[in-house]
Formats: structure tokens, C-alpha cells, sequence
């Protein structure tokens, strides 16, 4: 990053000392500028990246306020910096202050990324019916199906389990699966 | 959707834009602080009338040393306070290191002269120095907490306790002009440990005070 900004110090100092002489121009320059900078800036230093935004904010505001307190014959950096941190030290203080870290957001983009069983609602009564297609399966079918479907054991060790060959075992899982699908087109 | 509130808000603030006068240099800051505060507290002191040995004082070298350092903690707390105005204190962080060091140094010689009388407990009593205390450090502290509101300090706490030792100076200063106790238990009580009283009670509304 430093690399990327490197030869703007000279340029931010000539546009600050501009826009102190009032060209709003200039001053949009450097805003959009220090914007883009301090958002690179804070986004590796912060827990949640979002905050980048929140305090980039806070930090153009900060130099609207205090455009005064630049001393033309100072170089600009250090002064901007001060501001940048003084601005990420105190939106921090205030976030974790209202426990704020202890409070868990999905946006929209997460939500997507999850399961849509999980967060549809109307995936919940697919649930219902698998367990009622399981319900028409005979005690023993339902319990190999169970067995090798869901909680992942082998044909063998369900074979050995229920006193079956391996192959009766396969069997049952494959006509198991296909009542369900025909319960299911039903 | 945030990028384009970035820009708005872009827009908005260089749409406001209007000329600033950059802020003056610290050091004339602390100057002008310096000339009024010294008129005030001569002004004061002729209303209220000095103390009546002062011939006698102002030789002796216990006296004139307490009178010295003391002008010297107010005035670099005074310069301390106008560098934290800058946000980045043009550089010069140290600048703060100054009046705590020469505090530090002033609380020990006074503890050092009147450790034996800090115990005794008559120190109950209402005493005109409060009054007179509260009067010699009103002006010079709101004046240099203005000075320093105007300013946009990233170290608000720093501030406070900058603002609070350059006003008690002041006070503490013309104290020992005013008042005709010499003992350092009544300096110590009367004349000190009021104003630590009111740098806490600054230092509590800090971040208020300093808000920008």
C-alpha cells in the first residue's frame, strides 16, 4: 500500500493548502484521495472490514472540522494519520463500549451463503416430509436405510449388525430409496 | 451502496468548503495566553492587594525558586496545551513530557519542605485562598480551554490535565503574592489540592470538552 501512495504526500499537502484557500475543487480531490487511502489502510487493521467504512466517514468529517489546524509548512501525512488514528481508536472504544462485539449481524450476502434449508422457512417442511416418507418404510428397512443414509455406516457393519449378508443389506437401502421416490412423487 | 455514500458525503463537505485561515503558530498561541493571563493576575492582584512582606519575598531564594518553577510548569503547560491542539502536535509529543516532569519535581520539593506538617489535621477550615484561588483561576483556565476547544486535540485527557495545570499555576502563582501564609501544608492544601480537584472533574468531561 505504501508503495501505491507513495509521491502523494506532496500532492495532498499542495491540495489541502488549496483547499484551505477555499477551491472545493481541490478538495474534492483530496477527499475522494484520502477516502480510497484510508479505507486500504484500516480494512487489514480491523476485526470486521465493514468498520473501514464507519470510521473513513468519521475521518473525512474529522478533517472538515479541523481543515485549520493544518500548518502549510508541515507535511500532511503525519497530520492525516493523527486523525485516522485517533478517529479507529475511538469508534473501537465506542463499539466495544455498547458490547457491540458481542452482538452477531447476518447480512443479506451470509444469509445467502447458508443452507437454504436453514434460513428458508419454507424448505422447513421438506424436513417433515422425509420423516413422513421414512414413517411408511417397514421397522427394519427404515433402520438399515438410517443406518447407511444418514448416520453414515458401512453395508458391512450394518450386515454384521443385523445378522444380514452385505448384500441383502444393499438391497434394502436400494428399494428403501426407491419407495421414498415414490412416495415422493405421490 | 457505501461507495456512493462516500461520495455524497464527499460531495456535501466540498460543497461547504470555505476559505479557513490556518491556525496561528503554537508559540504566539502560548504567548497571547501568557500576555493575558499576566495582565489579569497583576490587575487581580491590585484589587485584591499583595501580600504585606512582599519586599521581604522577593528576596528570598525558597520563595522566588517556588515563584520560578511554578511560571515555568504553567507556561510549558500552557504551550503543551496549544501543540495539543494539532492533531499530530506538529511532531513535537514530547512537548507534554515538560510540565509533567517539572510537576513532578515541584510536588516532591513541596512534599520535601512540609512533610512534617501534612498530618496535622487543621487543615478543615474555609480559607480565603479558595475564594481568591478560585477567582486568580478562572479567567486563564477558560481562556486556555477555549484556545484549546477551538483546536482539535486527539488526546483529550492529555488536554485536561494540560489545561488544568497551567490554570492552577496561574492561581497558585499569585497565591503567594496575595496570600501571607508561608508554610507549605497551607500551600499544599489551599493552594494546590483544589485545582487537582478541578483537573479531575475537567478530566472526567474530557472527551466532551474536546469534542471536534
Amino acid at each position: 500500500m505504501g508503495a501505491v501512495y507513495q509521491g502523494y504526500e506532496e500532492r495532498w499537502r499542495d491540495l489541502a493548502i488549496r483547499a484551505q484557500m477555499g477551491d472545493r475543487e481541490s478538495y474534492a480531490v483530496l477527499l475522494k484521495e484520502i477516502a480510497s487511502y484510508c479505507r486500504s489502510y484500516l480494512i487489514p487493521r480491523l476485526a470486521n472490514p465493514d468498520w473501514a467504512d464507519d470510521i473513513t466517514q468519521d475521518v473525512l468529517l474529522s478533517i472538515h472540522k479541523s481543515l485549520a489546524t493544518y500548518a502549510p509548512d508541515r507535511p500532511f501525512k503525519p497530520w492525516l494519520m493523527a486523525i485516522v488514528g485517533f478517529r479507529k481508536a475511538d469508534y473501537l472504544r465506542k463499539h466495544y463500549a455498547r458490547h457491540n462485539d458481542r452482538t452477531v449481524t447476518l447480512s443479506n450476502e451470509e444469509m445467502d451463503m447458508c443452507p437454504s434449508f436453514v434460513t428458508n422457512p419454507a424448505y422447513s417442511g421438506e424436513l417433515k416430509d422425509i420423516e413422513a416418507q421414512l414413517d411408511k418404510l417397514p421397522k427394519k428397512q427404515r433402520r438399515i436405510f438410517e443406518r447407511i443414509r444418514i448416520y453414515g455406516y458401512t453395508a458391512e457393519e450394518v450386515a454384521r449388525e443385523m445378522g444380514m449378508s452385505v448384500s441383502a443389506v444393499k438391497v434394502s437401502v436400494h428399494r428403501a430409496r426407491k419407495k421414498m421416490n415414490i412416495v415422493a412423487e405421490e | 451502496m457505501i461507495v456512493k455514500n462516500m461520495d455524497t458525503i464527499i460531495n456535501d463537505l466540498s460543497g461547504a468548503l470555505k476559505p479557513v485561515k490556518p491556525m496561528a503558530h503554537p508559540a504566539w498561541r502560548a504567548l497571547l495566553w501568557a500576555a493575558i493571563v499576566i495582565a489579569y493576575v497583576v490587575g487581580v492582584l491590585l484589587w485584591v492587594g499583595v501580600r504585606h512582606d512582599v519586599a521581604l519575598r522577593l528576596v528570598d531564594k525558597q520563595f522566588l525558586y517556588e515563584i520560578a518553577s511554578v511560571a515555568l510548569i504553567g507556561l510549558s503547560a500552557a504551550c503543551a496545551s496549544v501543540w495539543l491542539c494539532i492533531p499530530d502536535m506538529r511532531g513535537n509529543g514530547w512537548i507534554v513530557a515538560v510540565p509533567a516532569a517539572l510537576c513532578a519535581n515541584f510536588v516532591l520539593w513541596m512534599l520535601t519542605m512540609g512533610a512534617e506538617d501534612l498530618f496535622r489535621l487543621d487543615h478543615t477550615h474555609w480559607s480565603h485562598c479558595f475564594e481568591e484561588g478560585l477567582f486568580l483561576a478562572g479567567i486563564p483556565t477558560v481562556v486556555i480551554v477555549v484556545m484549546s476547544m477551538h483546536g482539535s486535540t486527539t488526546r483529550p485527557f492529555t488536554m485536561a490535565a494540560m489545561n488544568t495545570i497551567a490554570g492552577a499555576s496561574v492561581a497558585s502563582i499569585g497565591l503567594r503574592f496575595s496570600c501571607g501564609i508561608d508554610s507549605m501544608d497551607h500551600a499544599i492544601f489551599y493552594h494546590v489540592l483544589p485545582f487537582v480537584a478541578a483537573g479531575f472533574l475537567i478530566g472526567v468531561f474530557a472527551r466532551k470538552i474536546y469534542k471536534w
